[in-house]
């Protein structure tokens, strides 16, 4: 009985031996994986709602991620949930809420921008066109990748809806 | 085989045993005085509010050869507000589970932290309802109940329940908020909020330094049911005009789904208790709050820190909106 329990300890422990999966830092596997973007961007305000109106766009050429609020959402005090590809990590970790207002955008809006409430291609387009009106203070994240060699850093953006 | 053997006698014994046993056993004592039982029906987690009741339900009960039921009563360690009574009906349920009443007793005599009824029917068991309505003398103490009754054989009986410990905080409920009904104010002694009126503001201008919030409502989608202070962007307030003198720079933080029991009146049990208010952090509070919906809220620090509230809304339509609020002073 006794022999049998050590040979089996053995084997176990030789299977362990034998993996030679490399963990990160933070105790995550690096894997081969070099997909390195966001896929989604939410923000949740103190009643645990998303202050999101349609979808978040993201644009991961030019790393940018800009979301649309109703008109009068206080941005001071929103946790935010940031998607990514398989394997990838953030960093700043997020950890608490944040102040989103440095992130504001101001902008001209145009004919066509809005339709029923949500903001149009043509609106998406116009703002990652002209970086130049990109908030200075604007969060910023980095997207590493699984096998953890690429990294890509990503703005994020608020514009607020006119008043409907 | 030894296990073998041995499980056998014990076998044999246990069905000795369970053989022998052919006459009912009472597992108590068989009851032969007057006895009595009490339990306490309102929610048992539910803070205890000054002005609310505590409910008991009173067991009593002799047996039938040694008499009946005479009188029965409750001493309170503090005495009840108005409105403290024993209900002299005792009930029973019926087959749509309907409680039935059959009046038992006198009308509840409250004097003083004594609360008493008479019985005035032949009976030998009755259980008696007992409302308790907390006082402003209980605040923040405790409160203790005996229970006792009386057989007519002379024998007497008696039950204590408690400690309760009493809250600090006031609860009211249901209060309208309409654009001409939108003034409140957390500052009032025993009120947990009060609503003032154009009218109000209009007759007595100085009462607008008592305001804490303001409430409009706006047809637009983006800002429907707002609360405003004197901090409030501009921008956001669509063209409503806040009173000179009202001045207070309320701190609110936006809630949802927090569905306390005693200010939603429904079926989850959540209970916002003193502690919650002693622990609220508001350091990231903001001035405004649009877009409230039904089973939204606020949690509210006045300006100078005096006092903090949760508001629940119960019921937001077009053009008004319902709120309930618990109110703790620091």
């Amino acid at each position: 009985m006794k022999n049998k329990i050590i040979v089996l300890f053995l084997f176990v422990l030789s299977v362990t031996a034998c993996s030679d999966f490399p963990v990160d830092e933070d105790g995550l596997l690096i894997t081969t994986r070099t997909e390195c973007y966001v896929s989604n961007f939410d923000l949740i305000d103190t009643d645990l709602q998303s202050v999101k109106v349609g979808n978040a766009y993201v644009d991961t050429t030019a790393q940018i991620a800009i979301m649309y609020v109703k008109f009068g959402t206080p941005l001071i005090n929103l946790w935010p949930q940031i998607s990514l590809c398989e394997d990838a990590k953030l960093d700043p970790k997020i950890v608490e809420r944040m102040d989103f207002s440095v992130s504001k955008m101001n902008i001209e809006f145009m004919e066509g921008d809005w339709k029923s409430g949500n903001a149009t291609t043509q609106l998406n387009e116009r703002i990652v066109d002209n970086p130049s009106a990109f908030p200075s203070t604007a969060k910023r994240f980095t997207v590493i990748a699984g096998n953890r060699e690429i990294k890509k850093e990503y703005i994020f953006l608020i514009v607020e809806r006119p008043l409907q | 085989m030894k296990l073998k053997y041995h499980f056998f006698i014990f076998l044999s014994f246990a069905f000795a045993l369970v053989a022998c046993n052919d006459d009912p056993i009472l597992l108590k004592d068989p009851v032969s005085s007057l006895s009595n039982d009490c339990v306490k029906r309102s929610l048992p987690l539910a803070p205890n509010i000054i002005g609310n009741e505590i409910e008991f339900a009173y067991a009593m009960a002799v047996p039938k050869n040694l008499g009946k039921l005479a009188s029965a009563q409750v001493v309170a360690s503090i005495a009840g507000a108005t409105g403290t009574y024993f209900d002299p009906n005792s009930y029973y349920t019926n087959s749509s589970g309907q409680d039935v009443a059959v009046r038992v007793a006198s009308d509840s005599q409250t004097n003083g932290t004594i609360t008493s009824v008479n019985f005035t029917v032949d009976t030998c068991a009755a259980t008696l309802r007992y409302y308790y309505i907390i006082p402003e003398e209980a605040r923040e103490k405790e409160v203790q109940f005996t229970f006792s009754v009386k057989a007519s054989n002379g024998q007497t009986a008696e039950y204590k329940l408690g400690p309760y410990k009493i809250s600090k905080m006031d609860m009211i409920k249901d209060l309208l908020l309409t654009n001409e009904n939108c003034y409140l104010s957390f500052s009032n002694p025993g009120e947990a909020v009060h609503v003032y009126s154009e009218a109000d503001i209009k007759a007595d201008p100085s009462l607008a330094s008592k305001i804490d919030i303001m409430y409009a409502y706006s047809p637009k989608e983006d800002l429907s049911h707002a609360f405003y202070t004197p901090s409030s962007p501009k921008e956001y307030m669509d063209g409503v005009v806040l009173p000179s003198s009202f001045v207070n720079n309320t701190r609110m933080l936006k809630i949802y789904g927090l569905r306390d029991r005693q200010l939603s009146d429904l079926q989850y049990s959540n209970f916002i208790d003193d502690l919650d208010f002693k622990e609220l952090n508001l350091n990231k509070a903001v001035y405004y709050i649009l877009s409230l919906k039904e089973e939204a809220g606020a949690w509210i620090e006045t300006a100078d820190g005096k006092y903090r509230a949760f508001v629940y809304v119960n019921k937001a339509s077009k053009g008004e909106m319902t709120i309930s609020v618990k109110r703790y002073m620091m």
